[in-house]
């Protein structure tokens, strides 16, 4: 089982907190990091902020972005993100509740690698994530992890 | 509404006016001479036919140009008033457009909301519940734990309610680019999404095969399909095993899709309400759902520019059709 981190962006404590025990009981609670707003998706990834300690603050190796946040929507982290030129790699998953067409396609259009809608069933929650940590963590090739940035 | 100067009635009037003026003139210069004959010496009156002649034309040319001054004049006046009327329809128009706009906009940012804030309230609610049973599940006792699994349940029948919503008020919304569908090619994808709720029921369904091409919008055929199937294996008699049958006819550059049941059947007095949105012929208890499904078929089909329809009695199953436009014009009836 993989000791990747795994970036979850989401503002709702309920979602944290469910997702969390997702996470818990597929047995992969120790790799979930968590950012409650957008902003704090930008410094977590930037190693900014509070965020520089890379040991307590692992770079992850996946992102989970909800797309309505505080401060800096779900779609603008993806554009930024897309815009950095060692993070852009980085491969998101968006988790959001949103099943407009409307979002589907900017989030895609912006650089998403897969777009995934929070079911209102917890046991389809935790399939969800057990799917999510074997595809994107022990099926699929990722990109090579970015150099550490000199601190700012 | 005055009549355009272009118009054949109108012509025939410019006509009778300007014979009427032509009369006038004509008895004019009749009563002229008449007068003239009359004050002069004889000798003097002779010299007077070419003075008659001359004159008749001027009166009449002027009699004339005078007419066709005041029809032009008045030709222009109704173009005016046409300008004017276009515009103020033209400006009416894009008022409206605006206001419907504005509606759709105000309707599409409702049903966002619906998704997305409904959601997650109902998410935390179904999700600690479930919590509650797994993680403390021994330490409730049996009507502790029936009060959570009652809310887990409510929940999920809200989370099928908002779904079904939303694709309902989406058919309203989504634009439909109509194109050939393969009719077995719809039904095996529904049959897939299916699989575990057919398996369950141990439902029978049997599809004609070759089924033909028609008219229509992919995805909301495919909606529109799994809601026909949804409702054929869900209105079985207690113990009764579904058994569905689907097939087509075509007719007449059109193609019938049938999905035919062995269900309780439905009276002929309810056959038309079914279709109609939250429309429910039994409780909830016995066959749950969301009353949704069938207005979800006559909507999509309707968009698709298509109709449906039943033939049922209770006790002898139903049998739905939808009828679509053939994507194959040249096959005989």
């Amino acid at each position: 089982m993989s000791i990747e981190t795994i970036l979850l962006v989401e503002d709702n404590p309920d979602d944290v907190l469910l997702i969390k025990r997702a996470f818990k009981k597929a047995g992969l609670g120790h790799s979930l990091q968590v950012a409650t707003h957008g902003e704090e998706a930008v410094d977590y990834l930037a190693g900014g902020g509070g965020f520089a300690d890379r040991d307590k603050h692992p770079f992850p190796a996946l992102v989970l972005l909800d797309l309505q946040l505080p401060r800096r929507s779900g779609h603008e982290v993806l554009a930024w993100l897309r815009d950095q030129e060692d993070l852009r790699r980085l491969p998101v998953v968006v988790l959001t509740s949103s099943r407009e067409p409307s979002d589907i396609n900017r989030a895609y259009d912006l650089g998403a690698n897969s777009y995934l809608v929070k079911p209102v069933s917890f046991d389809a929650l935790l399939d969800m994530v057990q799917v999510v940590e074997r595809y994107w963590l022990a099926l699929a090739e990722r990109p090579e992890a970015p150099r550490a940035r000199p601190p700012r | 509404m005055e009549q355009t100067p272009r118009s054949p009635a109108a012509g025939a009037a410019a006509r009778t006016v300007a014979f009427v003026y032509l009369g006038v003139a004509l008895l004019f210069l009749t009563i002229l001479d008449v007068v003239l004959h009359r004050l002069l010496p004889p000798a003097q009156a002779g010299n007077l036919s070419l003075w008659k002649g001359v004159a008749f034309i001027l009166v009449s040319a002027g009699l004339l140009y005078l007419e066709r001054r005041r029809s032009e004049e008045r030709h222009r006046r109704l173009q005016e008033m046409e300008e004017r009327q276009a515009q103020e329809l033209a400006a009416r128009v894009a008022e409206r457009t605006a206001e419907l706009e504005q509606s759709r906009a105000e309707l599409e940012a409702f049903s966002y909301s619906v998704s997305h804030d409904l959601r997650a309230p109902l998410r935390a609610v179904e999700g600690f519940s479930q919590a509650l049973l797994e993680d403390y599940g021994d330490t409730l006792d049996e009507s502790g734990r029936d009060y959570a699994e009652r809310l887990v349940l409510a929940a999920h029948n809200m989370d099928a309610l908002i779904r079904d919503l939303l694709a309902y008020s989406q058919l309203s919304r989504t634009e439909m680019t109509l194109v050939p569908v393969d009719l077995g090619q719809v039904v095996a994808e529904v049959r897939r999404a299916m699989e575990a709720e057919l398996a369950e029921k141990k439902a029978r369904v049997v599809v004609e095969p070759n089924l033909p091409s028609v008219i229509a919008h992919p995805t909301t055929l495919v909606q529109v399909v799994l809601n026909l199937l949804r409702n054929a294996v869900k209105f079985v008699a207690p113990g009764e095993v579904p058994r569905v049958q689907v097939y087509a006819s075509p007719q007449a550059g059109k193609v019938r899709l049938y999905v035919r049941d062995n269900g309780i059947g439905i009276d002929p007095r309810h056959q038309e309400r079914v279709f109609l949105p939250f429309e429910r012929l039994h409780g909830a208890d016995r066959y749950p759902g969301t009353g949704i499904g069938l207005s979800i078929v006559r909507r999509g089909v309707e968009r698709m520019g298509g109709k449906v329809g039943l033939r049922s009695a209770v006790g002898e199953g139903s049998r739905f059709w939808i009828e679509l436009r053939s994507a194959d014009p040249g096959a005989k009836a």
